[in-house]
């Protein structure tokens, strides 16, 4: 599991290094480079990777400038980033999920979703039931650095929800923490008209063909 | 001379035996149509569960639509083991304080017409305790519902019952000593149902998100209104058996008393029209339907005692009290899922009371109009009280309320591990407790 996090961490952090020379499409070509031929070896090989892309992209930079943004990236990846679309766009084609990190997939798939239509209806509610939410996350006995982890992601927009500790029965807790939030700001026949909509949606992700979304309900 | 004397006397016995026979034979005959009669009637209340069972599942959300139809079945069935121990003997039984039957209890070894009573009077007992399962549908455990429909037509039901009714065998009871009027169940069946319900609802509370943190009363609408309709009717049926078999004697009063029975229930939808209109409401089925319900309800008591334009009058006012009561239950953030207390808790003490002011040949009397309310009082205290303590020890004992995890999974899945429309629904969703 820590290997999955350090993994999806340092391709972010070498996307975004990218994307300050070069475009979404060469940034996401490079990085896919990265994660099929360097990742894992040494840092020392970074210089070898630099060359390498900028030969087969046939694009001219500097790569000491390159290097020194990749590596500043790498020690300290910036959140600000994560307002940009290509980005997401990019970072949306995850490398493909291992069997214990579906349902996470899944299921922040799934709550976002949810809390988007409902933000469509009205933001303050989006609001509401994020806040019914953070205040029953204590029901689920988990650890301060997790609960904090959960707040932050469900103000944050776009990242799946990875902790390593995180059991599919405390992610049905959290879905119904939803349901009832949801139930009580939005009313219930609105609710279940979402969550069927949002099962659909969900429902056609190919990380979804292994772990249904329904698993939730 | 002495022959034609014996002659006479031979022939004058043989006229005294004939007359005798035949007089045996007609009460014979009588007691069988009387007995044909009660059986079918019986079968025309028992019908009224299907009634019940579709238009309470119809008021319902898809997910909760086997829970539903689960209660009422079981409604019946153990509502009728239970009212043959001890319901029927409490109800029917000798009754010398006035307050309580004390003899036939697991009826056996009786008279024909004792079990013919019995079997019209079972599907009495199970009428009232499925009035309960409509309103506190969609969020109530049902074990925990189980054994309040037992107490229902075990205690709450059948001891109201004798206080009016209890005078089948030795005695009266007191309320009938009074002078109160009831003659097929619109306080004893169907207020007494309702307000067992009012209790439970209360007990309960609304259902997840019917009320918003502001206080606003959402509409959570059932998930087919042609079973709603097609109940509503059923149960219009089955009223023919529950009114008209009260008689328990195949006489010519069942004509007006169905007669009675039919007009009020189009009046009573003909009033929930008009007091949808003039209250700027849409004009929606599961009110009319409850209009007609409402109707049939707050003619029950007087249909026998009424000539059909008091019947009419009375249907329509019930359809109206049907619309305003639930809007006022409503307004008490009082989540009734099929309008159970209005229709049959409201119009039920309505309909007891016009059964006294429009009473054939003494209308408009104010002691028997004082008696009538006393009735409804007597009845909504007992029902009332009786059914909120009851809830409550559940409620604390074995848990009443269904868990807001069950609720969102819907009933079906929680408590019964079945789906109603499994077309819906391409996989098992449930894994089990």
């Amino acid at each position: 599991m820590q290997h999955f996090e350090d993994l999806s961490h340092k391709k972010r952090a070498i996307y975004i290094a990218l994307l300050n020379y070069l475009n979404p499409k060469q940034a996401g070509q490079a990085t896919d480079i990265w994660i099929k031929e360097y990742s894992n070896k040494s840092a020392f090989e970074l210089q070898s990777y630099i060359t390498r892309i900028t030969r087969e992209l046939s694009v001219k930079i500097n790569r000491k400038d390159i290097q020194q943004s990749i590596i500043k990236m790498l020690l300290n990846d910036s959140p600000d980033s994560n307002d940009k679309k290509d980005e997401h766009e990019y970072l949306a084609k995850e490398t493909p999920a291992t069997e214990a990190q579906l349902p996470h997939i899944v299921f922040s798939s799934f709550m976002m979703q949810w809390l988007s239509e409902v933000e469509k209806i009205n933001a303050d509610l989006s609001l509401s039931i994020k806040r019914y939410i953070s205040n029953n996350l204590i029901k689920l006995e988990l650890n301060f650095d997790d609960m904090i982890k959960i707040k932050t992601w469900l103000n944050t927009k776009g990242n799946n929800l990875y902790i390593k500790d995180l059991t599919i029965e405390q992610m049905e807790k959290i879905f119904h923490f939803c349901y009832v939030g949801s139930c009580e700001y939005i009313g219930p026949v609105k609710t279940d008209k979402i969550v069927s909509e949002v099962a659909k949606i969900v429902g056609q992700m190919p990380d979804a063909i292994n772990f249904s979304p329904k698993k939730f309900f | 001379m002495k022959t034609i004397m014996t002659l006479l006397l031979f022939v004058a016995e043989l006229t005294y035996v004939y007359a005798a026979e035949s007089a045996t034979a007609t009460v014979a005959t009588k007691e069988s149509v009387d007995t044909v009669w009660i059986v079918m009637a019986a079968a025309l209340v028992f019908f009224m569960q299907s009634g019940f069972a579709l238009l309470e599942s119809g008021m319902s959300r898809a997910k909760n639509a086997i829970n539903v139809l689960m209660k009422n079945y079981l409604d019946v069935c153990v509502g009728s083991l239970v009212f043959w121990v001890i319901g029927y003997g409490l109800l029917f039984g000798d009754n010398f304080s006035g307050l309580i039957g004390t003899s036939h209890f697991l009826l056996n070894e009786h008279t024909d017409m004792d079990y013919s009573l019995l079997l019209f009077q079972t599907m009495f007992a199970a009428t009232a305790v499925t009035i309960v399962s409509g309103a506190m549908a969609e969020r109530t455990r049902f074990h925990a519902y189980l054994v309040g429909a037992v107490f229902i037509s075990g205690i709450i039901y059948p001891i109201f019952g004798s206080w009016v009714w209890g005078s089948l065998y030795n005695g009266k009871g007191w309320l009938a000593e009074l002078g109160f009027i009831d003659f097929a169940g619109s306080t004893v069946v169907h207020s007494i149902g309702g307000w067992v319900a009012l209790a439970g609802i209360i007990v309960l509370g609304p259902r997840l998100g019917k009320i918003s943190p502001s206080g606003e009363i959402r509409q959570i609408p059932g998930h087919n209104l042609t079973l709603v309709a097609l109940g509503g009717l059923i149960l219009w049926l089955g009223w023919f058996g529950f009114n008209g078999g009260s008689t328990v004697s195949a006489d010519t009063s069942i004509g007006l008393i169905i007669l009675n029975t039919h007009l009020a229930a189009s009046s009573g939808a003909v009033g929930a029209l008009v007091m949808m209109l003039m209250s700027r409401q849409p004009i929606l089925i599961t009110n009319t339907v409850n209009g007609s319900l409402g109707g049939l309800v707050g003619i029950t008591a007087g249909c026998a005692t009424m000539d059909p334009v008091y019947a009419m009058i009375t249907g329509f006012i019930a359809g109206i009290i049907v619309i305003l009561s639930a809007k006022m239950l409503e307004l008490m953030k009082l989540d009734d899922v099929v309008g159970a207390v209005a229709v049959h808790g409201f119009a039920g003490a309505w309909g007891t009371l016009a059964a006294g002011i429009f009473l054939k040949g003494n209308m408009f009397d104010s002691v028997q109009i004082l008696t009538q309310f006393i009735g409804i009082a007597v009845a909504f205290v007992w029902a009332f009280s009786t059914a909120y303590i009851m809830y409550k020890v559940i409620d604390k004992t074995i848990g009443l309320r269904a868990s807001t995890v069950d609720e969102q999974q819907g009933l079906d899945y929680s408590e019964h591990y079945e789906i109603g429309y499994p077309e819906f629904h391409t996989e098992q969703m449930h894994k089990g407790k």
